[in-house]
């Protein structure tokens, strides 16, 4: 059971839930300030990171023929690329 | 093809030409639609459901012969979802034969979705009979019940196309229906459908009869995957056609010496 | 006759090493489905900036009322249930660990399912406060965003359900592995939209 928990899945997960706690603190009422276009831009870029990791490490598309795996890379950097445009040009 | 070797040219031919009359009713509907939706109904984009009785009224009464003709158009198209289906239908039939449910399913969904299609501009031919005669208000609930009629009731058109898509993937009769994209296809399909619900729920916005979510994405996902399953059967009936002719000929000198 | 009994066991502490030939999970139909869904969804996140964009105030004050906590907590639900499922799937691809694997999957459905009990309860407060789909815009893109996604939520249990019933058996074959494999995608893919929507919905101003 061990070796089947320290795996780097699991050490994604750690980092997923770590990595949510900080969007979490950013995104709460007093952290924004007069700040909160920049930290609007954090936590999205934060949410495009923990994206491609569920992508890559718990969909497994790190092991996939490169042609699956780029779809999805592409995504994210289009996603991003979305999101930050809509947020801020909107 | 087992079944090939025992038929004469003809009955090939037949069987090939019957598919390809079904497949084909797929592309003209799509183009009687257009032309009556589109172009003489003028209904797409939609109209605003926040449009009050007079406006909606008015719609009718100032473009009537515009709309009367596209909904005759309509209403012949709608009538080619039957052949259509069922030349897929026919194709599922072949890989259940013992238990058809897949097929039984679509038959099932084909004709309900026809029924529902049928009345939907039977409603808008009556929302164009005497426009003049009714309260405005009268006229948009006719409206409206149209719109419903094409939108809202997208559920048997999902099960069709979840019918299908099982049938692709779960096929363990050695024969292929589709290739298994096509299956998945038809679940994601179903999906885009799903959201058509919403447009109960909002009358502005992209959830409403005329968004981008409750009129788009439906009504785009449905005819793309008409066009895409009409381009399936008639690849498959062809590529069977000319297996089966070939087989008959070489056949056919062993058994006339 | 079982499937990758040729698998190395991997010493402690590392992965297990990557199959030699590229290899898609599930199988390469099942990715229609699954990057259409999120595809559409993209469209929602879209559409939902567009129009915050053209009523900024309205939407930053009505994300006042939202409940962060149980957004979060969310997140660390499904990633939790996530990460189960991806130790269920090794699990289950393994001779020697397959028998673990109900256990966790049924753990990472069990998990997953305190999403629904958390969504039910998030919604009826909002409900209680006055607040429905109708309220205002900002509120109908909340409600109809994770409804939709509440909605895959329920027919990602329904496939792990699935996957439960597929973990007790001893022997997979081909296809199971790879139907295994593929409702564990599904499942993540549930997690990923999730991962976009509490940020999009609730932390961005």
């Amino acid at each position: 059971m061990k070796s089947l928990v320290r795996t780097d899945a699991s050490r994604v997960w750690l980092i997923l839930i770590v990595l949510t706690v900080v969007s979490w603190t950013l995104g709460a009422d007093h952290a924004f300030g007069t700040h909160h276009v920049p930290t609007s831009l954090v936590i999205i870029a934060v949410a495009i990171f923990k994206i491609r990791l569920i992508g890559m490490y718990f969909m497994e598309l790190r092991d996939a023929p490169l042609a699956l795996r780029n779809v999805f890379e592409s995504y994210c950097i289009v996603l991003l690329a979305l999101l930050t445009g809509m947020y801020l040009l909107a | 093809m087992s079944n090939g070797q025992a038929m004469t040219r003809k009955q090939l031919d037949s069987l090939r030409a019957r598919q390809l009359l079904t497949a084909w009713s797929g592309p003209v509907l799509v183009v009687l639609f257009f032309l009556g939706l589109v172009t003489f109904m003028d209904f797409v984009p939609p109209p605003s459901p926040m449009n009050s009785g007079e406006v909606t009224a008015a719609l009718y009464r100032d473009h009537l012969l515009s709309m009367r003709v596209g909904i005759v158009l309509c209403s012949f198209a709608v009538a080619l979802l039957a052949p259509w289906g069922a030349s897929i239908a026919a194709r599922t039939r072949r890989t259940e034969t013992r238990f058809p449910v897949f097929t039984y399913t679509q038959l099932g969904c084909i004709g309900t979705g026809l029924m529902v299609a049928v009345l939907c501009f039977l409603i808008w031919a009556i929302a164009a009979f005497r426009p003049d005669d009714l309260a405005p208000e009268t006229t948009r609930m006719l409206h409206d019940l149209g719109w419903f009629l094409f939108l809202f009731d997208v559920p048997p058109f999902m099960v069709w196309m979840i019918a299908i898509g099982l049938a692709i993937l779960m096929n363990q009769s050695g024969r292929q229906l589709f290739p298994r994209w096509a299956g998945y296809f038809c679940i994601w399909i179903a999906v885009c459908e799903a959201p058509a619900v919403l447009i109960l729920f909002f009358k502005t916005g992209p959830f409403a009869y005329n968004g981008l979510v409750g009129f788009w994405l439906p009504t785009v996902a449905f005819f793309a995957w008409v066009i895409v399953f009409t381009w399936l059967v008639i690849r498959d009936v062809n590529a069977e056609h000319a297996e089966a002719v070939v087989a008959t000929t070489s056949a056919q000198p062993a058994a006339a010496a | 006759m079982s499937v990758f009994g040729a698998v190395a066991i991997p010493r402690r502490g590392t992965a297990p090493s990557p199959p030699a030939r590229a290899h898609v999970p599930g199988e390469p139909g099942l990715w229609i489905v699954l990057f259409g869904d999120i595809a559409v969804f993209t469209i929602l996140f879209v559409v939902y900036l567009a129009h915050r964009g053209e009523n900024a105030e309205l939407f930053a004050h009505s994300q006042q009322a939202l409940n962060r906590t149980f957004g979060a907590v969310n997140t660390l639900v499904l990633l939790s249930s996530s990460l189960l499922i991806v130790l269920a799937v090794r699990a289950y691809r393994s001779d020697q660990r397959r028998h673990l694997t109900p256990r966790l999957a049924i753990a990472g459905m069990a998990v997953g399912s305190c999403f629904v009990a958390i969504k039910i309860v998030e919604y009826h407060e909002m409900v209680a406060a006055g607040i429905t789909p109708s309220t205002n815009e900002f509120y109908m893109y909340y409600f109809v965003l994770t409804g939709l996604h509440l909605f895959h939520v329920t027919v990602g249990l329904i496939v792990l359900l699935v996957l439960v019933g597929l973990a007790r058996n001893t022997s997979p074959t081909l296809a199971n592995v790879a139907f295994f494999e593929g409702g564990a995608c599904f499942w993540h893919m549930v997690d990923l939209l999730w991962i976009i929507i509490f940020p999009l919905l609730f932390l961005v101003r």
